[in-house]
C-alpha cells in the first residue's frame, strides 16, 4: 500500500513534460518554501489519509485522486533548516516532520498509522493484511501499544499515574484464540504496563470457554457490526491488595488491539465510570456528569 | 416478581473498594473537566481582559461575546487524549419540540462514546452582587437544568457567572437564596470561586433525578472582591 510520491524539479533551463499520471505545479522563486512544503506533505502518509477521508474516489474500485482533490491538501509552514536535515527517501522522518509541522498530536498520528497498517490493507483485501493475524507475544507486542493508549486516555480524563495495565500471556506453548488485558483503576507496582503469565488453570479454562463463545456463528439478526468482546469490571488480587479492574477479552487478532481501538475502548470505560450509579452499591453518593 | 437491578448493579461489583474507587474517579473526572474551563478563563483573562478595557454592561451582546471568547481558550487548554470534546452551542435534542429549534446550552462537554450525553454549561453576565442581579441566573438553573431541558441524561451541569463588580461571597449567597438550596460550604476546586448545589429533579424528561449544579464565578471586572 504505497504513498503518493512528489519531487522538486530543479530545472536547468529545460522544461518538464509529465504524463496524466502526474500533477505538476510551478511557483515563483519566492514561493519556493511552498513547493518544498507541498513536496513534503505529498510524500507523507498524511496525504493519502487526508485524501481517503475527504475523497470517495480513492475508496472506490478504480482508485484515483483528481487534481482538484490534490490541490485541497493542507500545507504546513516549513522551516527550511528542518527540511535540509532530511535524508533521501527517509519517509519515517518525512512523516515526523509533517506531523510536527501540522501540529498533530501523537494520538492523531496513531489514527493515521492504524489506518495505513490495519484498515487500508484490510479494506483492499491484501493477502498479507496484518489486521486479522494473531498478535505477537514479545516485549513490544500490539497489546503493549493498546494498553499505552488506553492509559493515556484515562490519564487525561482522571489524572496521570493512577492507572495501570496487565497483559496476560499464555504460560506454555499453547496459543489461545483470545487475549486478555486488565486495566487497573489504581496503580499496581512501579510499571504502568506489566505482563503476567496465565498460570492459573482456572483462568486458562475460563478463556478457553470464552473462545467457544467467540467462535459461535453469527445470528442473522445480529447485523454487520457483529463482534464478540467481553468487558468485565471485577477485582484483581495483587499481593495483599485488591485492585478495581476492567478486564477486556477480545479475539487474538491484531485489528482488535490497535491504538484506535484502545482509545475507543477507553472512551467507553470513561462513559461507564462517569455514569456508574453510586447508589447501587456501597455508601457513596451520586456525582456523575 | 423479581426486582430488576440497574445497569450499574449488573456491571460493577458492589464492594467497598470498588465503590470508593469509582466514586473518587468520578469526582476527579468532573474536577478535571471543569479545570479546563478554569484554565481557559485564566488564559482569556491574561490574554484579553487584562490587556484591554474591561467589559461593561454597555457592551452589546456581552454574554454571548464573553462566552465566544472563552470557548477557544478552553479548547486550547484541553489535551489531545481526552474521551470528550468541547462544543459551543450544542443542541440538546432530547427535549426538542417538533417544529421548534432544540434548546442549546452555551457550552457543552460531549462524550465521544455517546454524543447524546453532555455536560452542559450555561453562562450569564452578573453586573453586581444585588439579589436582583441573579434573577436571570436562577431562572436558567430552574427552567433549564432542573426542568431537564438541559442535561436530561446527566447528573451534573454548570453555570458560569461572568462577574462584573461586587462581592463573590454575596453573589453566591444570593444564588443560594434564589434557588432555595444551600450551596456547598467548601470551594469545589481550591483557589477558585466554584461551589455546587444539590437538587432533586421531578420532570419526567429527567433520566437522573438527582442533580448537582456547579456555580463558577469568573471575575471579568476589576471591582470584584472575594
Amino acid at each position: 500500500m504505497g504513498r503518493f510520491r512528489a519531487a522538486r524539479v530543479k530545472s536547468g533551463g529545460k522544461g518538464v513534460l509529465c504524463t496524466q499520471s502526474y500533477l505538476s505545479v510551478h511557483g515563483r522563486a519566492e514561493d519556493e518554501v511552498m513547493l518544498d512544503s507541498a513536496c513534503l506533505v505529498y510524500n507523507s502518509n498524511f496525504a493519502l489519509y487526508w485524501l481517503y477521508m475527504t475523497n470517495h474516489w480513492l475508496a472506490s474500485f478504480v482508485a484515483k485522486a483528481t487534481v482538484g482533490d490534490l490541490l485541497l491538501l493542507p500545507l504546513p509552514k516549513l522551516k527550511a533548516r528542518k527540511l535540509e536535515s532530511l535524508d533521501d527517501f527517509d519517509y519515517g522522518a518525512v512523516d515526523d516532520l509533517v506531523r510536527q509541522s501540522l501540529g498533530l498530536e501523537e494520538t492523531d498520528w496513531a489514527l493515521i498509522s492504524d489506518f495505513f497498517t490495519y484498515t487500508l490493507p484490510g479494506f483492499k483485501r491484501m493477502p498479507d493484511a496484518p489486521g486479522p493475524k494473531p498478535t505477537r507475544r514479545d516485549e513490544c507486542d500490539e497489546l503493549e501499544r493498546y494498553c499505552g493508549f488506553f492509559l493515556r486516555v484515562l490519564g487525561a480524563a482522571f489524572g496521570q499515574d493512577r492507572f495501570a495495565a496487565t497483559i496476560f500471556r499464555e504460560d506454555g506453548a499453547e496459543r489461545l484464540s483470545v487475549r486478555l488485558v486488565a486495566i487497573h483503576l489504581k496503580p499496581v507496582g512501579a510499571d504502568p504496563i506489566r505482563c503476567e503469565a496465565i498460570s492459573s488453570p482456572a483462568l486458562a479454562q475460563r478463556l478457553r470457554d470464552l473462545e467457544r463463545v467467540l467462535r459461535t456463528a453469527r445470528r442473522p439478526d445480529e447485523g454487520i457490526a457483529f463482534q464478540r468482546i467481553a468487558r468485565v469490571y471485577s477485582e484483581y488480587r495483587h499481593g495483599r491488595k485488591t485492585v478495581p479492574t476492567l478486564f477486556l477479552v477480545k479475539p487474538d487478532q491484531a485489528r482488535h488491539w490497535t491504538a484506535s481501538a484502545a482509545m475507543r475502548d477507553a472512551d467507553d470505560a470513561f462513559n461507564e465510570i462517569m455514569f456508574w450509579d453510586g447508589q447501587s452499591g456501597g455508601k457513596s453518593k451520586t456525582e456523575g456528569p | 416478581m423479581n426486582r430488576r437491578g440497574s445497569y450499574s448493579q449488573r456491571v460493577f461489583p458492589a464492594t467497598v473498594e470498588f465503590t470508593s474507587c469509582l466514586e473518587q474517579l468520578r469526582q476527579d473526572g468532573v474536577r478535571k473537566m471543569l479545570g479546563f474551563l478554569w484554565a481557559g478563563y485564566d488564559k482569556l483573562k491574561s490574554d484579553v481582559i487584562e490587556n484591554n478595557a474591561e467589559p461593561t454592561r454597555d457592551d452589546a451582546d456581552l454574554e454571548r461575546d464573553l462566552t465566544e471568547l472563552l470557548y477557544p481558550h478552553v479548547l486550547k487548554a484541553m489535551v489531545a487524549d481526552l474521551p470528550y470534546y468541547f462544543q459551543h452551542e450544542k443542541k440538546e435534542r432530547e427535549p426538542a419540540v417538533p417544529g421548534a429549534q432544540p434548546p442549546e446550552p452555551d457550552l457543552s462537554f460531549v462524550f465521544f462514546a455517546n454524543p447524546r450525553i453532555t455536560f452542559p454549561i450555561d453562562s450569564k453576565v452578573v453586573e453586581k452582587d444585588r439579589p436582583s442581579d441573579v434573577t436571570d441566573y436562577v431562572d436558567t438553573v430552574n427552567g433549564r437544568f432542573i426542568a431537564c431541558v438541559y442535561a436530561p441524561f446527566s447528573t451534573q451541569g454548570a453555570m458560569v457567572a461572568f462577574f462584573l463588580a461586587g462581592s463573590v461571597k454575596t453573589h453566591l449567597k444570593n444564588v443560594g437564596a434564589g434557588l432555595g438550596v444551600p450551596l456547598s460550604r467548601a470551594w469545589y476546586i481550591k483557589g477558585r470561586y466554584h461551589k455546587t448545589s444539590a437538587h432533586d429533579r421531578i420532570a419526567t424528561a429527567c433520566h437522573h433525578k438527582q442533580f448537582t449544579c456547579h456555580h463558577l464565578v469568573m471575575p471579568v471586572g476589576s471591582a470584584v472582591s472575594a
